[in-house]
């Protein structure tokens, strides 16, 4: 369990700075077209890789946030536990809004529910939320791999 | 470092103060143009703005550090709640700001359109000055 943990949490790591980099800086960066207004890096290589760390977030944070939860709810707020779930439902939040912006997006000629400003504001909380959930996942993975 | 923490915390705590003022007085003093939507006075408090996110990520880092020593399985303090919720709040703030100030900057860039970039700033303003604020009263009071 090792080592695919510690590869898990290169992965969050990685694809958390690229988010958190790539969205900061794209905008001095990047010059927009009528038909590509923001960078294809975000349609070939960040998004899949966001929706992956998602539902994977989302996973292993229930997993931690179940172990944690075994001494039942009459138990002392520990900083693993509260950090715990936070995790998952930052994770869950996120989930929720990325895949509704997503689908969205795919859906842009027949779903009109919300303005482009509502759906572009959106993606940039979603983007701005998950750079910490990820790096801090992908940390806790590290240490527990490494027996931390 | 005690000096340095006192300097940064009233340093945030006037931006705290500047931005908050501002984006309130801003629709009672402003009268929009097509060019000139906003104040020409956030040409001036962006910087700050920008200044108040460094220090909130290099001192709510340093203090965050000091409390990641204790253990997991001890009881959550109050001091590590709050210094976690700063950084990451800051983190936070951070990305949308320099998205949202960058694409200002760089008129080629229109993937935030006007009223996205809209809905961020007042998220960044409502939010930077309670961030700011508190982790600038919490160095300056040396806690």
């Amino acid at each position: 369990m090792k080592l695919p943990l510690l590869i898990i949490g290169w992965f969050f790591i990685v694809v958390g700075v690229a988010v958190g980099l790539v969205i900061t800086i794209e905008p001095i960066i990047y010059t927009s077209t009528p038909d590509q207004p923001y960078s294809p890096l975000w349609d070939v290589a960040l998004d899949p890789c966001v929706g992956i760390c998602i539902l994977l977030g989302i996973v292993f944070t229930y997993l931690r946030k179940r172990g944690l939860e075994a001494e039942g709810p009459g138990g002392a707020i520990t900083w693993d536990r509260l950090s715990a779930s936070a995790l998952f439902y930052g994770f869950v939040f996120i989930g929720i809004r990325f895949f509704w912006d997503l689908g969205a997006q795919l859906n842009w000629d027949t779903f009109s529910t919300g303005s482009e400003g509502v759906f572009g504001a959106v993606w940039i909380v979603v983007y701005a939320l998950f750079t910490p959930l990820a790096i801090t996942l992908g940390l806790r993975m590290q240490r527990a791999a490494r027996g931390g | 470092m005690g000096a340095a923490n006192r300097v940064a915390g009233a340093v945030l705590i006037v931006i705290a103060v500047v931005v908050a003022g501002h984006a309130i007085v801003e629709p009672w003093y402003h009268i929009s143009t097509p060019e000139q939507p906003y104040s020409p006075a956030w040409t001036y408090i962006d910087p700050l703005s920008a200044l108040a996110v460094a220090l909130g990520l290099i001192f709510g880092f340093a203090r965050k550090r000091a409390f990641d020593g204790e253990a997991g399985a001890t009881p959550a303090t109050w001091g590590r709640l709050a210094t976690n919720t700063l950084f990451y709040g800051f983190v936070f703030v951070g990305i949308i700001f320099f998205t949202d100030w960058f694409s200002i900057l760089n008129e080629s860039y229109t993937a935030l359109n006007d009223s996205a970039a809209s809905i961020l700033w007042t998220m960044v303003d409502g939010i930077l000055p309670l961030l700011a604020g508190s982790l600038g009263a919490m160095l300056l009071r040396g806690d």
